[in-house]
Parts: C-alpha cells; sequence; structure tokens
C-alpha cells in the first residue's frame, strides 16, 4: 500500500457508482411499493414499521412515509390499550421509545429535517413516560454543534413548554447559548421573549421595567463593544429600548384624525381596521359607502384611513367626553408622539447606553449598527433636543448603508415634517393652525414623500409642498380631502394612473419636468367623468407647449380650467 | 522468546525519546527496516511520565555514579580488522536532584474509608497510597491544535493512539502581580469577562484582527514595520492603545508561544495562537490524558506497525565505523550492520560532539489545591513572565484528576523555566507562588534541572550518524516535529515524512 497514488476517478468507476446507485433506487422503489400495498390492505405492524423507518432513515424529508407511520402507531397504541391495558404504559413507552430512536438517527445525519422534528415531537408529546431530561440535553448538545439550527430550537420550545421549565431555568439556558457564542439571535430573542413572558404574568403587557432594562443593557454593550458587527446584539438593545416602558400607540387602538362634512366622514386609526371592525366602531346609515384608502393596494379590505359616505354619523366610543360626532379631531397627543415633536416622560435608563454606543463610535466611525442604533435610543429618548444630531446621523447613515438609503430617508423626511409642523408662522404654529384650518404649508423642506402625513388625513385639505424633492404625487391618493394641492418646483415626470384624489379643486404641477402627456390626458379624463370642479396648472412645464391636446380632453367641460402659464 | 537482533537493518535508533520516537515511526512508516533501542525498561527516556513509584527509580538512576564503560572481548571478536569501535556515551541529562515531601505532607486529614468511617491519615500517606494515579511528565508540554505535532499525529493517524483534552484555561497576573486571573483569549470569553473594561474589550478584539489581517499579509499592513525588532509592549501601546493589564494579556499569556517577543515575533506568537483558537474547542492548546509520555508510546507503536524492532532495556554498546562511516552497533552482545545510527543526546560518543549546555529548570510539585478556585477542575497555564526573568520564559502547567495525572482532589503543577546566568530563578518564583496563607499547599516537590540546548557534532562524526535534540524550554512542540523532519529529510530526501495515510478501503 506504501507509495501507491489514489488513482482519480475513471469512467469505469464512474460506471461502477451509477450502477450501485441504481441498485440502490431500485430497492427504494420496491420498498416504497411494498409500504404503499400494506397501507392500501390496511396492513398495520410491525413490519410495516420496519419497511418505512429503513426508508425515512436514508431520507427523512418524505413527510408522508411519517404519516403512514403514525397511523400505524396510532392503532397500534389503540391495540395495545385493548388488548392488555395492565401493560399498556410499558409496551406504548417501548413503541414511542424506538420512535425518539428513530428520529434522532435521521437527525444525526441530517438536523434540518422539517419532518424528523415534528415526528420527534408528536412521540415525546404522546410518550406515557417522556423523558423530557435527555431530551432537553440532546438539544443543547445539538445546539452547540449549530447554535443557529431554528428547528433544534422550535423542538427545545416545545419540549420546554411540555415539560413547564420555569422562566428562570430557560433565562439560564439562553445565559448559557449566549456566553457560548453571543452571535446568537435566536438566544438573545427567546430571552426578549421570555421577559415579556415573565412581564404580562405580572400584568404589565410590553414592558420590561427599568431595571431589567438596565441589567440588559450592560450585558448587550459587551457584546457592542466586543464585536460592533454582530448584528444580533444591537436589534436586542433596540428591542429592550422599545420596551423600558408601555408605549401609547402600540397598546392601545385610537383614533389619531377625523372629520364628518357635507355626508362624508374620513377617519384615521393607528391601526389598520377591517370593514366589520370599521362597523362596530361606528355608525353610519344603512346605505352608507364604506371606503378603505391605502396607497398600496386600491382594493384592499382593511386600512388605516376609511371614508363613509352616509347621513348620519356617531362613533361608538367617544372621543373627547361628551363628543360622539365631532366635525372635526385630532388626536393631538398621538399624533405629536408619531412625529416625534414631544420628548418622552424622563427615559434616562438609556443615556448610559447612549454614551457608551457614543464612545464606541469613535473607535468605529463606521458602524452602521452603532449608528442606526444610537440614533435609534435618541429619537426614543431626546427626539426634539437631538433633532440636529438625529439628523446628522440618519445623513451618515444614507452614505454608510447605501442599500437602505431610503429607509433612513423615510424617517429623515418624517423628522423634517416635523420640524415644520413646529415652526411658527404668524405667530401660530403650522400644526395648530393645521389642526384649525386643514392647512399646510411645508415649502422648501427637503421632503421625498407626504406619506408619513397620514395620520393627519382626516383633518387635510390643503397642502402646500413646493419646491421639495416629491417625483410622485401618488402618495396624496391618502389624503381623501385635500381640495388644493400646490406641488410647484418638485422633480415630478408623469401623473400616476393610480392617483385617486376625490375632493380635488386646485392641483398645481406648475415649474416641474411633468412632460408624459398621456399620464395627465387620462387623469383629467377621470376628472370630466366624475363632473367636478378643477384648476390644473401647469405653468413652466414641458406640457405648456402641447395643452393643445389637454384642452381637447376637456373641451366641452365649463368646469374644468386648464392653466398652462403664469397669469 | 528468541531475543536475538537481526543481522542487517536500514537504521538503529538508540533512545526513545519524543524525537528518536518520531524518526523512527517516519522511517518504519516510509519502507525502513528499523532497530529502536534503549537501556531503559520504559519508552520516553526523558520525555517519559511517571507514577510516584517508577518516578521514585527514575529519581535513583540519575543520582547513579556513571560508570567508565570498557570494551569486552567479546566485543573485539565483532570487529574486522579494517574497522573501528567506539563506545555509546552515557551523558548525564538531569542534574541537581531534589525531592522532599514538605512538612504540610505530615499534616494529618480526615478521610472515609469505604464503609464510611472516619479515619485519620497523613497527607504523604493517603498520597503514596495512591502512587499508581499519578502522572507526572519529565518534559510537560502543550500541543497547538493547528500546529506540526497535531498535523502530523493526525497524518500519520498516531492521533488514534491517544487522547486529548484543551488547555481550558489560561492565566496571567494582574493587579501588579498580586491576583492571579484569567485571561479573555477569545471572542466569547472577551464578551463574558470583568477584566476588561468596554473601550479594552474592543481594542483587544481589534487587535486580533489586525493580527488575522497580518498573518494572511503582512507586508501590506502599515503601522508596524517601523517597531519590528523593538519591543511588542512599545508596539501594543502606541500603536492599539492597550496598556496595563490588558497587554500584558497579550505579552504574557496569549503571545506566550514567543516568550520576551519583539513586535515581529510577538506578532507571529500570537497569530499561531489564534490560528489555533476554535478547532478542537475554544483553547487553542491541547494536553494528552495520562501525560506527555503517551507520545513517545504512540510513535514507537506505529513505528512498531510498520515493522520496526524493539529492544529495550537492553546494554547498548557501541558504534563501529569503517573509513568513517558508521556500518553497524553492537548491543546486547550482537552486532547488527545498519546504514545509519541516530541517538538521543544520552547516547552520543563524547568524541563525535557534546551539547551546547543550556539548561532547564523545572518544579514538579504535589499541591492539595489549584492556584485559582473555579467550580470545575481546569486545566491551566499560567504565565510566570511578569514576576521572572523574561529571558527565562517561565510559565506554570497545572492539571489534575480530570487530565488522570493526579488522584482526585489533588493538583500537580509542573514549573518550567530556562537557566539564566547559572541561576535557577524558578525557586524565586516558586517560593512566591506558593508561600502566602491562600495559596495551595505543597506536598511533595522535586526540582531538577535537564539538559537543552543543541548538539555540536565534531569534525570525527562520521556522516551517517546524528543527534537528536534534546527537550527544550519551548512550551509547544513543533521544534521538536521540525527538527526531527530536518534530519529525515537529509537522510532520506526522496522520501515522505510521515506523509497521510491512504484512506482505508470500506
Amino acid at each position: 500500500m506504501h507509495f501507491v497514488k489514489k488513482q482519480p476517478t475513471t469512467e469505469e468507476e464512474k460506471a461502477v457508482k451509477a450502477k450501485e446507485r441504481a441498485v440502490k433506487l431500485k430497492a427504494f422503489i420496491t420498498l416504497r411499493d411494498r409500504i404503499f400495498e400494506n397501507r392500501e390492505a390496511d396492513k398495520k405492524d410491525e413490519e410495516q414499521l420496519q419497511q418505512i423507518a429503513t426508508v425515512l432513515a436514508k431520507n427523512p424529508d418524505i413527510y408522508t412515509f411519517w404519516n403512514i407511520r403514525r397511523e400505524v402507531l396510532i392503532y397500534l397504541e389503540a391495540k395495545i390499550n385493548k388488548e392488555c391495558p395492565e401493560q399498556s404504559v410499558d409496551k406504548i413507552s417501548r413503541l414511542l421509545d424506538d420512535e425518539l430512536g428513530l428520529t434522532r438517527l435521521c437527525l444525526e445525519s441530517n438536523p434540518k429535517s422539517y419532518s424528523a422534528w415534528h415526528h420527534r415531537g408528536w412521540a415525546l408529546a404522546r410518550h406515557p413516560k417522556p423523558n423530557f431530561e435527555a431530551d432537553l440535553k440532546l438539544c443543547e448538545k445539538a445546539l452547540q454543534m449549530d447554535c443557529r439550527n431554528f428547528h433544534c430550537w422550535d423542538h427545545r420550545r416545545y419540549v420546554a413548554s411540555l415539560v413547564k421549565l420555569s422562566m428562570d431555568e430557560e433565562l439560564e439556558f439562553s445565559n448559557r447559548m449566549i456566553s457560548q457564542n453571543f452571535s446568537n439571535f435566536s438566544a438573545w430573542h427567546y430571552r426578549g421573549t421570555l421577559f415579556l413572558r415573565k412581564a404580562a404574568m405580572l400584568g404589565k403587557a410590553n414592558e420590561l421595567g427599568v431595571e431589567l432594562v438596565k441589567n440588559e443593557l450592560k450585558k448587550v454593550t459587551n457584546a457592542f463593544y466586543t464585536d460592533p458587527a454582530d448584528q444580533s446584539a444591537w436589534i436586542y438593545g433596540q428591542f429592550l429600548a422599545a420596551h423600558i416602558e408601555p408605549s401609547s400607540q402600540r397598546n392601545t387602538e385610537e383614533i389619531l384624525s377625523m372629520s364628518f362634512k357635507n355626508g362624508v366622514a374620513t377617519i384615521v386609526f393607528n391601526r389598520a381596521q377591517t370593514l366589520e371592525a370599521m362597523k362596530s366602531r361606528v355608525f353610519a346609515d344603512e346605505n352608507a359607502t364604506w371606503e378603505p384608502i391605502s396607497t398600496i393596494n386600491s382594493r384592499c379590505t382593511s386600512a388605516k384611513i376609511w371614508r363613509i359616505k352616509t347621513s348620519s354619523f356617531r362613533l361608538n366610543k367617544p372621543i373627547t367626553e361628551t363628543n360622539l360626532i365631532p366635525n372635526s379631531f385630532v388626536n393631538r397627543a398621538s399624533v405629536e408622539d408619531y412625529f416625534y415633536m414631544r420628548e418622552p416622560t424622563e427615559i434616562d435608563t438609556l443615556n448610559e447606553s447612549i454614551e457608551h454606543i457614543q464612545e464606541l463610535l469613535k473607535e468605529e466611525k463606521e458602524s452602521v449598527w452603532g449608528l442606526l442604533t444610537l440614533t435609534f435610543y435618541l429619537l426614543r429618548t431626546k427626539p426634539v433636543k437631538c433633532r440636529d444630531l438625529i439628523l446628522k446621523n440618519l445623513d451618515a447613515l444614507c452614505h454608510l448603508d447605501q442599500n437602505r438609503k431610503n429607509a433612513y430617508l423615510a424617517i429623515m423626511n418624517r423628522i423634517l415634517i416635523s420640524a415644520k409642523l413646529e415652526e411658527i408662522d404668524e405667530g401660530k404654529s403650522r400644526f395648530d393652525n393645521l389642526i384649525e384650518t386643514g392647512s399646510f404649508s411645508i415649502r422648501d423642506a427637503k421632503i421625498i414623500s407626504i406619506e408619513c402625513l397620514w395620520p393627519l388625513a382626516g383633518v387635510l385639505t390643503d397642502l402646500d409642498v413646493s419646491s421639495n424633492k416629491l417625483k410622485t404625487l401618488e402618495s396624496f391618493s391618502l389624503f381623501p380631502l385635500l381640495t388644493h394641492i400646490t406641488a410647484t418646483g418638485n422633480p415630478i415626470l408623469s401623473i400616476s394612473n393610480r392617483l385617486n384624489l376625490p375632493s380635488i379643486e386646485f392641483l398645481s404641477v406648475a415649474q416641474t419636468p411633468l412632460y408624459d402627456l398621456e399620464s395627465v390626458k387620462r387623469f383629467l379624463g377621470k376628472i370630466v367623468k366624475t363632473k367636478k370642479k378643477l384648476r390644473l396648472l401647469f405653468a413652466e412645464t414641458p406640457l405648456s407647449d402641447q395643452s393643445k391636446e389637454l384642452f381637447e380632453v376637456v373641451k366641452d367641460e365649463e368646469n374644468i380650467r386648464l392653466i398652462p402659464y403664469w397669469l | 522468546m528468541d531475543d536475538s537482533l537481526p543481522d542487517h537493518v536500514d537504521v538503529v535508533i538508540v533512545g526513545t525519546g519524543l524525537p528518536e520516537a518520531i524518526l523512527a515511526a517516519a522511517c518504519s512508516r516510509s519502507g525502513l527496516s528499523v532497530l529502536h533501542l534503549d537501556r531503559n525498561p520504559f519508552y520516553g527516556e526523558n520525555w517519559a511520565s511517571f507514577n510516584l513509584n517508577t518516578l521514585d527509580e527514575w529519581i535513583g538512576e540519575n543520582k547513579k555514579e556513571l560508570s567508565e564503560t570498557t570494551v569486552s572481548e567479546s566485543i573485539k571478536e565483532k570487529i574486522q580488522a579494517d574497522e573501528s569501535y567506539i563506545s555509546f556515551g552515557d551523558n548525564r541529562q538531569i542534574f541537581d536532584l531534589e525531592k522532599q515531601w514538605t512538612e504540610d505532607s505530615a499534616t494529618e486529614k480526615v478521610v472515609k474509608n469505604k464503609d464510611g468511617e472516619e479515619t485519620t491519615s497523613t497527607y504523604r500517606a493517603i498520597i503514596e497510597k495512591e502512587w499508581r494515579r499519578f502522572s507526572i511528565d519529565i518534559t510537560p508540554k502543550i500541543l497547538l491544535s493547528r500546529g506540526t505535532m497535531v498535523q502530523t499525529l493526525c497524518d500519520s493517524e498516531v492521533s488514534k493512539y491517544a487522547e486529548f483534552k484543551c488547555v481550558n484555561r489560561l492565566l496571567c497576573f494582574c493587579d501588579g502581580d498580586k491576583k492571579i486571573c484569567r485571561v479573555p483569549y477569545n471572542r466569547s470569553e472577551i464578551f463574558e469577562t470583568d477584566q476588561l473594561s468596554f473601550v479594552d474589550k474592543r481594542r483587544i478584539m481589534k487587535f486580533m484582527q489586525f493580527c488575522l489581517e497580518w498573518s494572511k499579509n503582512q507586508d501590506e499592513m502599515k503601522d508596524w514595520k517601523e517597531f519590528a525588532d523593538k519591543s511588542f509592549s512599545e508596539f501594543l501601546a502606541t500603536v492599539h492603545n492597550l496598556e496595563g493589564s490588558t497587554q500584558r494579556f497579550i505579552t504574557d499569556a496569549i503571545a506566550i508561544l514567543e516568550p520576551n517577543p519583539t513586535t515581529l515575533t510577538g506578532l507571529q506568537a500570537v497569530c499561531r495562537f489564534i490560528d489555533s483558537v476554535g478547532v478542537f474547542g475554544p483553547s487553542p492548546f491541547l494536553y494528552p490524558l495520562y501525560g506527555c509520555g503517551e507520545l513517545p508510546q504512540c510513535f514507537c507503536r506505529l513505528c512498531a506497525v510498520f515493522g520496526g524492532l524493539y529492544a529495550l532495556h537492553l546494554q547498548v554498546d557501541g558504534i563501529i565505523l569503517k573509513e568513517n562511516k558508521v556500518v553497524a552497533v553492537v548491543a546486547g552482545g550482537q552486532r547488527v550492520n545498519c546504514d545509519h545510527i541516530i541517538t538521543s543526546p544520552r547516547y552520543a560518543p563524547k568524541k563525535f560532539g557534546t551539547l551546547s549546555g543550556e539548561l532547564v529548570d523545572r518544579a514538579i510539585l504535589v499541591t492539595d489545591d489549584t492556584i485559582l478556585k473555579e467550580e470545575k477542575e481546569q486545566i491551566s497555564i499560567l504565565s510566570l513572565a511578569s514576576i521572572s526573568p523574561p529571558q527565562c520564559a517561565a510559565r506554570l502547567f497545572e492539571a489534575g484528576y480530570e487530565s488522570c495525572l493526579a488522584p482526585r482532589g489533588y493538583y500537580l503543577s509542573q514549573l518550567t523555566g530556562a537557566r539564566r546566568d547559572d541561576k535557577n530563578y524558578l525557586k524565586e518564583v516558586e517560593e512566591k507562588l506558593y508561600d502566602s496563607e491562600d495559596s495551595p499547599r505543597v506536598l511533595m516537590r522535586l526540582r531538577f534541572a535537564s539538559a537543552a540546548g543543541s548538539f555540536q557534532y565534531s569534525e570525527e562524526s562520521p556522516t551517517n550518524f546524528a543527534v537528536l535534540p534534546p527537550p527544550n524550554v519551548k512550551l509547544d512542540y513543533s521544534d521538536v516535529i521540525i527538527s526531527s523532519r530536518e534530519l529525515f529529510t537529509k537522510f532520506w530526501p526522496d522520501r515522505d515524512f510521515l506523509p497521510r495515510g491512504l484512506p482505508t478501503v470500506e
């Protein structure tokens, strides 16, 4: 055997291999057919179990065989119970022990087999004398080999629930897993759910409490510093920040804004509502039409914004103490929270962590997760005081993490809008003015979308977004009350087919690169059908010189006025 | 049993220390016929491990006066007219032997016997009763998980003859040498430890990442070349902001493979360390169960499996030369013709050369507790760099029952350090370590020095004769493999050194 070089696989050897494979395949087919024949014949015995085991040991992913196996097992169980009930515990135990053995064998070669894990759970739950300890140990061993095998995590959680392991034991387990390798979101996440369960048992849904969060932040900060590139700890850190104390927005369902005028009610909830839910919250007349409004799907069945045409209107629960039929209402506190306009009531739990992350960022200037978490922490604790820093961080993130640029821009957008809402104009904040008059002007504020204004859709009638960065008008459909839109000086190229503005009276797209004639024609065509009044201003656009075709569309309509040039 | 030796073999190897055993295995594995001889009745020479009783025998042997060898008539008969004869040496390898049972060992201790009755007995009596449970290394070393030793063991499949455990604790002094603490050296431990501040955690991780990069392309890396020959500490402080005990963790412990490092050697040592982390467990170091004395035996076994012939406890007489070439050995009164002779330093005839004269100081202590108590028993390495002269490369290796080195509840503490300026620094270190009230009780103490250094051939040394090096002060085995392989390639340049075994056919 010495000095013998290993020969590369030759064609001959390949042929031999192929032959072997063919033999195996034939054996499999024979066995498979026999199993199905037995099933047809209702043969439920040890032999059938043995045959199925042979096939499954080779490939545990064929769930059909597991199902047939369970049929046999259930039958055999019943038989044992009937024939020798005094020995049934022992006999069934032995029967199911074999199942545990088989699944173990399968999982050793294929630790990610859904069917085998499921069967193991099934057998364990039916076992008259289950050895949960052994199974938990086995899971832990398996997790040592692959700490992120979510099948194993799932199974372990299932076993833990069967054996009713205490929260502390489970926390200890999560500690062990994290200390082995903290780059394991399954372990962090499990921890989080345990704490939430514990809190829920104490009657504090979604609230972890200051002390616990402080301790956990310490642990997680160790991970931040050891490996800032590992995302699992950062995500857990963000989870902690979000659960220090209950946030009203998350827990209770509420109306953010609404109005009832001229037989049309517009209501905005903080959560999407189905038609059924709407009808239980709002009383309208029998012939009312209910219209959910969303930009994502025009035929959606649930939405946060609803537009109801009805002659009578009443809420089942008053928003304010007496007012069952408010003409116009804005839930100021919640909307201000949404726009990060209020500093939350003293959250200093995060201050230490904020300092630690800032310290870390001095050494790790390009840590996306660090910068992002810091920004979230600041938004959570000092959104007004640190508004400039937050915007600066988000801008840095746009450059560091280009793939998620639009997500960062969306947050920036909301903050920019909130700054505008706070701005004082003629001795009054724009937010106050909006609540009173329904009109809001956000000029020259680098806005890329107005979608985040949705909580105010119940009152917003007049919007001036001149000189911003809007590329499309599509999201204006979220605001069914809009009568006046001034979108002058935005990079708009066309008018989307999906744009739906039921109340529109004036629309300015002047000073835009709008060139898509067909899209404007379509839009005008729709307006013509509704016989509504409209003034459309498109001065200083590529269409100004082609307005002839547009006049053609509206030639008989007195209500529609096209303005291609400044007056 | 037939005691006669063959008339001719390709190689005669004298001495069964680790380098000789590796070479014997390599020769035999490569198809050469090997005769492996030793005067001792046990394998391993000064690479062996002993229990309490055999240790005493070994001490006795090494204290004996060396006798002059005489050439008997029967040997003279075997030498032909054109041949000459030279006796094998019997060079002393172990010096300054000093063994004592301490006063503490006479302390009485309450023990329960099998029936649960309580009796009192002295520590010494308890330990001596369990003499078999000890496995005391004369040369304790560790294996680096991705080092040449492990590679050789795996390739040659010698690994299946032994079992290994991870050295799970790396220790070092902190807080101004007052406290011994655990050195965090991998991601999980750095995450868990309280010994490091947040910022230091980041810096040490960053430094590790730097090392990973550095091991791949050091030429393109910045900020280290100007420090290459300067001290490692200076580099760590200036470039990586690592100071105080965090710096110590690196210089003393993580770079333990290269004591007293420059920036270049320090980085190399750290890279070798990191490279081995996570291979067989979190620790980069492995230690053979039942002690290091297992390794020479494993290689001898491989040699025997491929036909090598063994004769231990044999009178090993001398070498027959012809035209200044080795042609045969005389052993046990028989002449065996051969093409090569390789010996350990003990057997080298003085005429052919001597060792360069360095010494390694050793202290072996049996203690009743570990130097740093934790929940579970640990196998530890403690760097003594900060409490001894840096050139000493002093360290302590401690293990107990779990590694099958001592009876339950007792520990073997093995100190090793190079002798410098004719002074045994290790003695002072040992006293410092074990003199406080909380330190474990030392029950038995054995001190000695063993010959180290390299063999300096004289001009008269034949070209087909070679001497393998004695144990050196290094912590790991890589030098041993390197020197054995070098010699093998020198003598047999066209043969593979312990090549990977062929896959067995199913």
